[in-house]
């Protein structure tokens, strides 16, 4: 059962990263969307979800240098993304626990 | 393939302030038979590695409160850490990140996400370095030990004595401070062994040694087994006056030793015999020299009756002799 413990936790975690990240864009925020990016780059990428970790790496990019461009754009990508995401890794639980 | 039975026992600390990876982590390490502990930032990661002591501690860079860098830095202060290594695992991937974590002492770096089949080899190889090297460590001190060691009676060889006297002389040179040196040696040794027998002359050594030993108590002064029954004494920052009262001691401590020793021909007991010398080395006054005037004094002494120390004096140099 570590599979689904595992994706739980990352189903957990996750609203809240994004949440603080739209909170840090929304006050231009650069270090918390520097932080939170990194985070949210690893885990994602862990459970294979590649397109929001490359999402993750542009805005963690533009966090550390305190340059951001299209910030509103990637936010709501971050968040369209992250709903694809979950539905699959959902899908996977209903698989893992019948 | 499992881990083997001793790497099993090994303690992985895992610092991560992302509760996701501490669980993937903690999941794949165990299923490799490794014991987990876990922090959640640099300032937990210190208190549970003090309590703990870890085999090997996986250290994730950016965390809040205290970063990997800076933990990783305040772990090598402790002596517990020395063998302890750190395996970087981060996100992190410019050569900056990667040279600063070396820089504080971080043994390898792995980057995020995890390569599992490559974490899994660093893992254990580094948990096998450090097992190696302080196993390398303990065997180097206790062979370090050993050569400058007598066996028999545990005070210091005559290598040792080689190195220690020439190490002394050296700076007494520089220091013009004055060296003592007394050579002794145990009266009818040989006959002792005839009557006794070879291994009650082995006790005998080791009582003597033991004697010297107790008397000899500086932290710079040095006791080592010269020869068969001899013994020498380094004493650095010592004049006659303290080099008399020195082999006073030691010849009135075997005195008191009592070993019976009935075919000895000065007394019912084993006794020693010592010579002693002291000077300031001079820069050209020859270190060997001195070792011969120690032998000649302890010469005196089996001369004049045994059981006794005897200063050499020292004979004014005619430098226009040669």
């Amino acid at each position: 059962m570590a599979f689904v413990e595992l994706i739980e936790c990352y189903l957990t975690e996750t609203p809240k990263l994004v949440q603080d990240m739209s909170a840090a864009i929304t006050t231009q925020d650069t270090q918390t969307i520097w932080k939170t990016a990194h985070q949210l780059k690893s885990s994602s990428a862990s459970v294979g979800a590649i397109a929001l970790a490359q999402l993750c790496k542009v805005l963690e990019a533009q966090g550390c240098s305190s340059k951001l461009e299209n910030s509103l754009e990637l936010i709501s990508q971050l968040y369209q993304e992250y709903e694809q995401v979950k539905t699959a890794l959902q899908k996977e639980l209903v698989k893992e626990v019948p | 393939m499992k881990a083997d039975a001793q790497e099993s026992q090994s303690l992985v600390l895992i610092v991560d302030d992302e509760p996701f990876i501490r669980m993937i982590l903690r999941h794949f390490l165990e299923r490799e038979g490794y014991q987990i502990a876990e922090a959640q930032n640099g300032i937990e990661a210190i208190k549970v590695f003090k309590q703990l002591h870890p085999d090997i501690v996986l250290l994730d860079a950016l965390m809040p409160d205290m970063d990997g860098f800076e933990c990783c830095t305040q772990l090598q202060n402790f002596d517990c850490s020395k063998y302890t290594p750190v395996l970087m695992v981060t996100g992190l991937e410019d050569q900056e990140s990667v040279d600063r974590a070396f820089e504080v002492g971080a043994m390898d770096y792995v980057t995020k996400p995890v390569h599992w089949a490559v974490l899994r080899q660093r893992v254990k190889r580094l948990i096998q370095q450090s097992q190696l090297q302080q196993k390398l460590e303990a065997v180097n001190v206790e062979l370090q030990r050993l050569v400058t060691i007598d066996g028999l009676t545990q005070v210091a060889n005559r290598r040792r004595f080689e190195e220690y006297f020439n190490q002394e002389w050296q700076r007494m040179k520089r220091d013009k401070n004055p060296l003592s040196l007394i050579l002794c040696d145990v009266d009818f040794f040989k006959l002792y062994n005839d009557t006794y027998g070879h291994r009650v002359g082995d006790r005998c050594l080791q009582e003597i040694a033991k004697a010297i030993k107790d008397i000899i108590k500086r932290p710079g002064d040095l006791v080592a087994r010269y020869g068969g029954e001899e013994f020498a004494m380094i004493l650095p920052n010592t004049d006659t006056e303290g080099a008399t009262h020195v082999a006073d001691n030691i010849c009135h401590a075997v005195r008191t030793l009592a070993i019976p020793h009935k075919n000895s021909q000065v007394s019912p007991y084993v006794t020693l015999s010592a010579g002693f010398t002291t000077e300031i080395p001079q820069p050209d006054s020859d270190l060997e020299e001195m070792i011969s005037a120690a032998d000649r004094a302890l010469y005196q002494a089996k001369a004049a009756g045994r059981d006794r120390f005897v200063q050499n004096i020292q004979l004014p140099k005619n430098k226009n002799s040669c």
